[in-house]
């Protein structure tokens, strides 16, 4: 994939993430690194298939999802199957939105997303070998997230 | 269309091809069924498939089995899981699910994901809304497994 | 008339309850969620919905196969379908199978609410 292509992929993304949170009225500051990567953290991974093959990973602590549980549900979770559950709505939603405006952009490419699938624990480590990966930081007053994109042959 | 235990047959045989390959015997031990949030292990690899059929499909080791099945890939000792021995787990977890994927599909058209490593302590994993089947393998002296979910037979066109 | 009876078809629980959330307070009934197509097409051969409101990436028959079942019987069958995907070719496709309405995932409260009042 062309660097100017991925870049695009990028900002859909961003855009979709954007659109989503300022939903909940929360405030979300771009940041250089997560500044609470310690204790359990939440992850989903959704994969991206079709013409350009790739992952998006949405990584998050326990106190923020929590957080947006609860904005986007009006009450607290009733157990961490709810969390985990509703990480990956909030990340289907942001690679839907994503894939979505690259299918229109690039007509024929026929990106589909593959099922959510969630990870908790203590120090995550996630990577996806032989792929370029771009990861972007995001700070909020109940913790920062980051959101990872990555493609083959980038 | 593919069912429980084609699906089944199908990992539990492109196992039996794939790891004699890289010198290494496994023995199939038993099935599970999990539902949603299942422990995972040290060392995972996730590979998820899109189109006539959904789902994921990740393979478990404990840290010290992954950096031997690594090694015995690569041909190389590996101490500790860097980039190289990552990149050997996503291989031959890629292998047996091309082969495995390729033994039940009706028609060529499934799309297979990147792999991705996933590592760390005390580790979770809901891979489906559905129910999860988990499939053991003896090793040496110790136990991998594959966990996997078809989610979907029946797309609108 | 009575109550206008609402189907959710989505797989996970949390829309079910954002639906309910949104439209109980206005007077529309809920029924049981049903959590895949197939369960769909089951529990609408038993009591008729006024109005689904159906996502599409499900577990077993998707939203779009499921819709095309329903509306094959009955092309009268009112359906809101609901995605995080949105591109004109799947817009294209649900508007060939004829569901009523399509909103995009995030939807807001109040969105929704308007789209099954458009309905009827």
């Amino acid at each position: 994939m062309e660097k100017d292509k991925f870049t695009q992929f990028c900002s859909c993304f961003e855009n979709a993430f954007q659109k989503l949170v300022s939903q909940y009225g929360l405030n979300v500051v771009r940041h250089q690194e997560l500044t609470d990567s310690g204790g359990k953290r939440f992850s989903a991974v959704v994969g991206v298939v079709g013409l350009n093959k790739g992952r998006i990973h949405v990584e998050m602590g326990g106190n923020l999802v929590k957080k947006l549980f609860e904005l986007a549900n009006g009450e607290p979770e009733e157990d961490e199957m709810d969390l985990c559950f509703y990480l990956a709505e909030f990340t289907n939603i942001i690679a839907g939105n994503g894939i979505t405006l690259l299918n229109d952009r690039y007509r024929g490419s026929n990106l589909r997303l593959t099922p959510p699938a969630i990870f908790t624990g203590e120090n995550l480590d996630i990577t996806t070998p032989k792929v370029l990966s771009t990861s972007t930081f995001y700070n909020t007053e109940f913790g920062s997230l980051r959101i990872e994109i990555g493609f083959e042959g980038v | 269309m593919a069912t429980q235990e084609t699906l089944k047959k199908a990992f539990i045989q492109s196992v039996s091809e794939v790891f004699p390959l890289f010198q290494m015997q496994p023995q199939y031990k038993e099935e599970m069924e999990d539902k949603f949030l299942t422990s995972a292990e040290d060392v995972n690899v996730l590979i998820s498939f899109s189109h006539t059929l959904e789902g994921n499909i990740v393979f478990g080791f404990k840290k010290s089995r992954a950096l031997k099945v690594a090694s015995l890939v690569k041909g190389l000792d590996f101490s500790n899981l860097d980039q190289e021995a990552k990149s050997a787990l996503g291989e031959i977890a890629t292998l047996v699910s091309n082969l495995a994927i390729g033994k039940f599909q009706v028609v060529n058209t499934i799309n297979i994901s990147p792999p991705i490593l996933i590592s760390g302590d005390h580790i979770f994993l809901m891979i489906s809304r559905v129910k999860t089947t988990k499939l053991y393998f003896e090793l040496g002296d110790d136990r991998f497994s594959i966990s996997y979910c078809v989610e979907q037979y029946l797309r609108g066109k | 008339m009575g109550q206008w009876k609402v189907l959710v078809v989505d797989d996970s629980p949390l829309v079910y309850k954002a639906v309910k959330k949104a439209l109980e307070p206005e007077g529309f009934l809920l029924m049981d969620q049903a959590f895949n197509g197939r369960e769909c097409l089951d529990r609408v051969s038993v009591q008729l919905p006024d109005v689904i409101i159906m996502d599409i990436t499900m577990p077993v028959m998707d939203g779009l196969q499921a819709a095309e079942h329903l509306l094959r019987k009955n092309s009268q069958m009112k359906i809101i379908m609901v995605s995080a995907m949105g591109d004109e070719e799947l817009l294209k496709k649900a508007k060939r199978i004829g569901v009523t309405n399509f909103l995009n995932k995030p939807f807001k409260p109040e969105e929704l609410v308007n789209a099954v009042r458009s309905i009827f």
